[in-house]
């Protein structure tokens, strides 16, 4: 026989308001769309769409047709395939950039707060200084010296990503440092490390979980941005920014499909990303757990 | 008699600059259950959390020597202090539910602090453990608690979890600092009675810190009365809720007594407030509250006055 252990309400729950606690639709809607954007992206060539790099002179900058469903740009290649193979470049560029990002400003962020006052006041100023700098202005400065390409924009992501991290993660940690619970373990002689690994660090996490996607909204758009200005993905590569970049020139002159379709794709991708967000950090207060 | 279990001698703990508890000594023999009673601010749960060494980040020790197992825990380091905490001294604090690690299942949590003092010989082994020291706590469905969150659990429940770690590595000695604080009185009586069972069965010794001298004198074979960073009188429990010395023993005791006089609005209370820490006292710290004091009191320290069975009562008129 099992026996269910009731379920108390957390300060933080709905009981101050009054209000039934809803079921998250935002949450649910958002990861569905999110499902749907990778999984076309993923699936994208085994789809049936026409070669994104293959360009058709005998068809440039036609409109939208039977043929080419959403046009083609000014070397006759399939917008809509282009758009579709873009969803991969983009989201693994920034998800691999804010996660190495994530990573690296949790653990400075631990050491701040648990590796004494120099530290604690060494890495908070590198946090602040980094963030002081424009990101597109960082970004160029260093594609200039170490060369664009792929590792060089997971390092800006990561770069710009380290110090919203280091400080959301030191003060979810600061208070943890003095928890009845973590006092409680040392009471009960779990050796100091292991406090911050089990005890500190997985509870400071919790922000960090809505946070991410958050993170990934900005870093797309940095991405295309640096695309757009010609430092970031460089063609033939698929990529939202820089097809924006090739089709603007043309938007004048009502040729709008080259520039338009891959700027909604971004703008859907924010959407659905920033809902995840929300929907996400609704859940963690709900349950009372986010700081 | 054996050596004692844990004896403290000359303990002094500043907070900032407040000398908070101003020099006091006490030993506690093996299997002995002793109890630490005092108003909010009188010291006892700082001297309970300077025995392990986990005090507040603004806090330290000034003076003084804690002996326990014939080393001086006052002046090992952290890592030398790891052995100890929760290995032979173990400790519970007042707010269970917040003393457990909200994104552990409780089962893990248990699992882990054995883990810890064993040296992890084998998960299964420790696991079958964990359960056997929970069923120790007469937890009803201990699957069910082992799978729960901290938040899934009462305070009263979590009280028991937290009674089954402390105790899981047999320690010579356990530490509760107001383990009921919280809770409602049948619950409080529960773990009252479960905490003195649990302690004799495994023939470790008790330091309780409570402000309830009632509770305090049912669970425990000496009491230790604090005031303002002194143990004014420290005897046996029944001398001490029979026989009280000390002024402020006896108005403490009065102020505990009846509790129908509650209900008449007739509570019997202490008139005026402790002293001020961060002045140096000169005299009898409990001079300006005390119903019998004199000039020598408010001029000279008072002396420690040896009564019967032990005991002692810091006080110019005893």
């Amino acid at each position: 026989m099992r026996m269910t252990i009731p379920r108390f309400p957390s300060a933080r729950s709905d009981q101050f308001t009054g209000k039934q606690p809803r079921s998250n639709g935002i949450l649910l809607r958002s990861v569905i769309g999110l499902g749907v954007l990778v999984a076309v992206g993923l699936l994208a060539p085994f789809l049936g769409f026409a070669d994104p790099l293959a360009p058709n002179l005998s068809a440039q900058l036609s409109p939208p047709s039977f043929e080419h469903l959403l046009g083609t740009d000014s070397l006759g290649r399939d917008i809509l395939s282009r758009s579709v193979h873009a969803i991969t470049v983009d989201l693994s560029l920034a998800l691999i950039g804010v996660l190495c990002g994530a990573i690296i400003g949790a653990v400075l962020g631990a050491t701040a707060a648990f590796g004494g006052r120099s530290a604690d006041m060494v890495l908070p100023r590198f946090a602040e200084s980094v963030q002081a700098f424009p990101q597109v202005l960082f970004g160029m400065a260093l594609i200039a010296i170490a060369g664009g390409g792929v590792g060089s924009l997971i390092a800006i992501i990561a770069v710009v990503n380290v110090p919203v991290y280091l400080m959301m993660v030191r003060a979810a940690a600061l208070p943890l440092r003095t928890a009845d619970f973590t006092e409680a373990a040392r009471g009960a002689g779990v050796p100091r490390l292991k406090i911050v690994v089990k005890y500190v660090l997985p509870n400071a996490m919790i922000p960090v979980f809505s946070q991410f996607p958050l993170s990934c909204t900005y870093s797309i758009q940095l991405i295309a941005g640096l695309s757009f200005i010609g430092v970031g993905v460089e063609p033939p590569t698929p990529e939202w920014g820089t097809m924006i970049k090739e089709g603007a020139s043309y938007i004048v002159n009502g040729v709008w499909w080259p520039s338009v379709v891959p700027g909604l794709m971004l703008v859907l991708t924010t959407i659905a990303l920033s809902s995840l967000s929300s929907g996400l950090r609704r859940t963690l207060l709900k349950q009372g757990t986010l700081g | 008699m054996s050596a004692p279990v844990l004896s403290v001698g000359g303990l002094r703990v500043r907070i900032g600059d407040r000398e908070i508890v101003r020099g006091i000594q006490f030993d506690i023999h093996p299997g002995e259950r002793v109890g630490i009673v005092g108003e909010s601010g009188s010291g006892k749960s700082l001297t309970a959390h300077s025995v392990l060494r986990l005090l507040p980040r603004n806090a330290a020790i000034i003076d003084g020597s804690v002996m326990h197992g014939g080393r001086d825990l006052v002046t090992l380091n952290e890592s030398e202090l790891s052995s100890v905490r929760g290995q032979s001294v173990s400790m519970i604090f007042q707010n269970a539910a917040a003393a457990l690690n909200p994104v552990l299942k409780i089962g893990r949590q248990v699992s882990d602090v054995i883990a810890v003092h064993t040296g992890g010989e084998g998960k299964a082994h420790i696991e079958s453990a964990a359960r056997e020291v929970l069923v120790g706590t007469g937890l009803a469905d201990v699957d069910a608690v082992m799978n729960a969150y901290p938040h899934q659990l009462s305070g009263g429940m979590a009280q028991r979890v937290l009674i089954a770690m402390a105790l899981s590595s047999k320690p010579e000695l356990l530490i509760a600092d107001e383990p009921t604080t919280g809770l409602d009185m049948s619950i409080q009586a529960q773990v009252l009675g479960l905490l003195r069972k649990r302690v004799e069965s495994i023939g470790a010794a008790l330091l309780l810190i409570s402000h309830d001298i009632a509770v305090v004198g049912e669970i425990c074979d000496r009491i230790a009365v604090m005031y303002a960073g002194r143990i004014v009188e420290i005897g046996a429990s029944r001398d001490i809720l029979q026989a009280p010395r000390h002024p402020y023993t006896k108005a403490l005791l009065q102020c505990a007594g009846d509790s129908s006089v509650v209900l008449r609005g007739a509570m019997p209370t202490i008139d005026g407030e402790p002293p001020d820490l961060s002045r140096p006292i000169v005299g009898c710290s409990f001079a300006d509250r005390c119903a019998i004091s004199t000039e020598l009191c408010r001029t000279t320290p008072p002396p420690q006055v040896p009564g019967t069975n032990d005991s002692l009562a810091e006080c110019h008129h005893v």
